[in-house]
């Protein structure tokens, strides 16, 4: 292949602009000498000009509309399905906190300062009652999440139109 | 100096509704939808030719943005990553069907480009008399879907060849070439289509 047929190659990409800088610099010290290719360049400039130009489809009002409030919905059910993932987790830890600090602290003698021996007994209870309260609670979200699961699992329809 | 402002704006608007979609803003779903939506369902008319199949396309398209959003990366180009996500849905819609049967004339018997053309050509009355482009549409709607689509990023949507070969998970080199010879076919269907007119 010669250089004339090298460049004409290049042409469409020129018209494109979508040739590198070499080649574009190659094209243009070609089009000074050759007429055949500015003419030819001159063709490929028209027919991208026509391609930019050409009329644009336009969705209608109904599609984009009925876009609109179907994803407005997948958007409230995405926030709702984020909120159910992330609020068990923070209740279970804050539960365990909330049970765990007290004891860890009276363990360590933290309390011995501030209690005497019936608000022990009574910090016990309550320590006590808290963490029953917080199992009993940690066991309801989990079955609350498996539920939850198992219903989404089973509600893989087509999308609406 | 204006236009660049201009650019700079938009680049922060659609940035801004980017991240408010990622926190689940309704509102930005809206002005995305505002934003994207004659370039989308152009993109993906060009690609299926069926306006029916275009309009479901795109109803996928958005709720498949909307539910993937969060693992979209900010860094990269969210139009690059938005034709991608239709990209893969028309060409999955396009396998479904044999690869074979694009070209093929509809169940009714009508042609494909017929049925692209005519509905373009309505259009065309409002927008674009000139019979040039009534006939670009036709050739365009004629060409396989791998030229039609990069036809449609480079020209249409404007995107730059490192854009196309990232919307469709090719390397540069193979964008580029795809582009040479979209158009080199393009060009010569065109130069048949008025040889077999005049002939005529």
């Amino acid at each position: 292949m010669n250089d004339h047929e090298k460049i004409r190659k290049l042409l469409p990409l020129v018209a494109a602009s979508a040739a590198e800088v070499a080649e574009e610099k190659k094209v243009q010290a070609h089009l000074a000498l050759c007429l055949v290719c500015v003419t030819e360049l001159a063709a490929w400039k028209g027919l991208a000009t026509d391609l930019r130009t050409l009329p644009t489809p336009q969705p209608s009002a109904g599609l984009v509309q009925r876009v609109r409030s179907l994803a407005a919905t997948e958007l409230a059910t995405e926030v709702e399905r984020r909120w159910h993932k992330r609020m068990p987790a923070f209740l279970v830890v804050f539960t365990w906190a909330v049970t765990c600090w007290p004891v860890m602290w009276w363990m360590t003698g933290g309390l011995k300062f501030w209690l005497d021996g019936y608000s022990r007994v009574l910090l016990i209870g309550l320590v006590a009652y808290t963490a029953l309260a917080g199992f009993t609670a940690t066991i309801a979200v989990a079955m609350l999440q498996l539920r939850r699961r198992a219903l989404i699992g089973g509600s893989h329809e087509p999308i609406p139109r | 100096m204006i236009e660049s402002a201009i650019d700079w704006e938009g680049a922060v608007g659609l940035e801004t509704e980017v991240t408010q979609l990622r926190r689940g803003d309704p509102g930005a779903m809206s002005a995305l939808l505002e934003r994207y939506q004659n370039r989308l369902y152009r993109y993906l008319l060009r690609m299926v030719r069926e306006p029916a199949t275009a309009e479901d396309l795109f109803q996928q398209t958005w709720l498949r943005v909307v539910l993937n959003i969060r693992r979209f990366d900010p860094r990269r180009s969210f139009e690059a990553w938005l034709f991608s996500v239709a990209h893969n849905l028309a060409i999955d819609h396009l396998r479904r069907y044999r690869p074979e049967s694009l070209d093929e004339p509809l169940p009714s018997g009508e042609e494909r480009s017929e049925k692209f053309s005519a509905r373009g050509a309505s259009a065309l009355d409002q927008v674009w008399t000139g019979e040039r482009a009534v006939r670009l549409a036709v050739v365009l709607s004629q060409l396989p879907v791998t030229y039609r689509e990069v036809l449609t990023l480079r020209f249409e949507e404007d995107m730059k060849l490192s854009e196309i070969a990232t919307v469709l998970r090719v390397p540069l080199s193979t964008a580029k070439t795809r582009l040479r010879r979209a158009l080199e076919r393009l060009r010569q269907n065109l130069e048949s289509k008025s040889r077999a007119e005049d002939w005529q």
